[in-house]
């Protein structure tokens, strides 16, 4: 059985120094306000499983054990580093159009009350003597009697 | 654009009859007729909330929507009744009813978000028309009938007087009067606990939306909203706390909601609790938002 197979030290650290770096680069993502709330969340728990595995490697163990599946190739686990990385940095690219979008969303909403507000302003009666603020729609009204 | 017949028939009710509702649409035609009234009548030196110095209202009330053009009227007249001194902005978020046309019915200013962008990013558009207009005091009102109208002086009497900057009306002070679905209650006093804990000041009731924001709260609003699902109460208060600015409560009735009370549903307001809360420690890994005014007057 493959958890009765010793640990060396290198085998030790290496895990817990990349998981390590996981994390911070995490935190440091989220200080920056790069990554979205509902990403942030998602990245934290996902280097707090890395952590936890990476400090007690008999985990790994029980769990290959468990599930009756022990080899990863070299392959493999690097290909799914690869694959990480570009999850987080899609995440980030996410987070910042997302935000883009807000903004772009909430910039149409008030230009739109303000360009409705214009047409209602130069719909109204002029309060002054300026007659020609409602410009060409001026001839497409009745002329006003109530002022 | 309007058909011209339409236009027409709107110059007339505003050439022809007063105002429907005094005080209550926020249109630059009347800010000329309002001046003159306020000339006529002097200034008042005291704090009034019906209007400054250039005639227009003080008070801006945002009311964010979602598809509530069923309990929109309700909500409107409320506020034309008990608040008829404020100006009223009523923020469609992406709504599929005619929720904006019945707010302009009402003579509410609409504020139309083309997609969905939830109570946070609502609410920020709020503020930013808000601080744009230059109010002295925004109020965020729910567009569902839980918040009552004729509490608003109230509780824009201390962000209007510079006591706050930020007023939350609170449903736990001054005696329990509000019947909380016990894991509704649970959530709200675990974030109340820890909103507590990181602002070192005691806050009772983090998931009010009943709010009052002076200048200095809007502006920041304007620029910084926290757009949490659901959690944008919770976490706008963190995140105002961590800004510095002034925060107090005030006891508030409110409207027990009868729609949608069900287990279903508080379950899973109790797991969104949770999510809030991880969400506000995430925060407190964010740098601290310099509340800098300079920069708070350029937008982002």
């Amino acid at each position: 059985m493959i958890a009765q197979t010793s640990i060396t030290l290198v085998q030790r650290l290496v895990p817990l120094i990349l998981a390590l770096t996981v994390a911070v680069s995490v935190i440091e993502l989220i200080r920056r306000r790069r990554l979205r709330e509902e990403y942030a969340m998602l990245w934290i728990c996902a280097s707090g499983v890395l952590l936890v595995f990476a400090a007690v490697p008999q985990l790994v163990m029980w769990a290959a054990n468990a599930l009756g599946v022990y080899y990863v190739t070299l392959m493999v686990l690097l290909s799914f580093c690869f694959l990480s990385l570009v999850l987080v940095h899609l995440s980030v690219a996410v987070s910042r159009s997302a935000d883009d979008v807000r903004k772009l969303a909430q910039r149409t909403a008030l230009l739109e009350q303000k360009l409705s507000d214009n047409a209602s302003q130069s719909n109204c009666e002029p309060l002054n003597e300026t007659d020609g603020v409602c410009g060409s729609r001026e001839a497409t009204q009745p002329p006003d009697t109530s002022a | 654009m309007r058909p011209v017949g339409q236009m027409a028939t709107h110059a007339e009710t505003l050439g022809l009859a007063p105002q429907p509702v005094n005080g209550f649409v926020s249109n630059p035609c009347d800010q000329g007729r309002r001046l003159a009234a306020g000339l006529v009548l002097g200034d008042n030196p005291h704090v009034d909330i019906s209007s400054n110095i250039a005639g227009r209202s003080r008070m801006l009330v945002i009311v964010p929507a979602h598809n509530e053009a069923a309990s929109l009227p309700d909500v409107l007249a409320d506020l034309a009744k008990h608040a008829p001194q404020a100006d009223i902005a009523v923020v469609d978020d992406g709504s599929i009813d005619n929720t904006a046309a019945v707010a302009r019915a009402a003579g509410a200013t609409v504020l139309p978000l083309p997609c969905n962008l939830g109570v946070g990013g609502a609410m920020q558009t709020g503020y930013m028309y808000a601080a744009d207009s230059g109010y002295d005091v925004a109020v965020q009102f729910d567009g569902d009938g839980q918040h009552r109208a004729n509490l608003i002086a109230q509780l824009a009497g201390p962000a209007l007087t510079g006591q706050a900057d930020l007023v939350v009306g609170s449903r736990l002070l001054g005696g329990l009067k509000f019947r909380f679905h016990p894991l509704r209650f649970l959530g709200n006093r675990m974030l109340a606990m820890l909103i507590s804990a990181i602002g070192h000041r005691k806050v009772t009731d983090p998931t009010s939306g009943f709010r009052a924001a002076g200048r200095r709260a809007m502006r920041f609003f304007a620029a910084h909203y926290p757009q949490t699902y659901l959690g944008d109460t919770a976490e706008a208060l963190v995140w105002a706390e961590r800004a510095g600015l002034k925060i107090t409560e005030i006891p508030v009735r409110m409207r027990q909601r009868t729609a949608g009370e069900s287990a279903i549903r508080n379950l899973k307001g109790f797991w969104l609790t949770m999510r809030i809360v991880l969400a506000i420690l995430v925060d407190c890994l964010e740098s601290r938002i310099v509340l800098d005014e300079d920069q708070q007057e350029g937008r982002q």
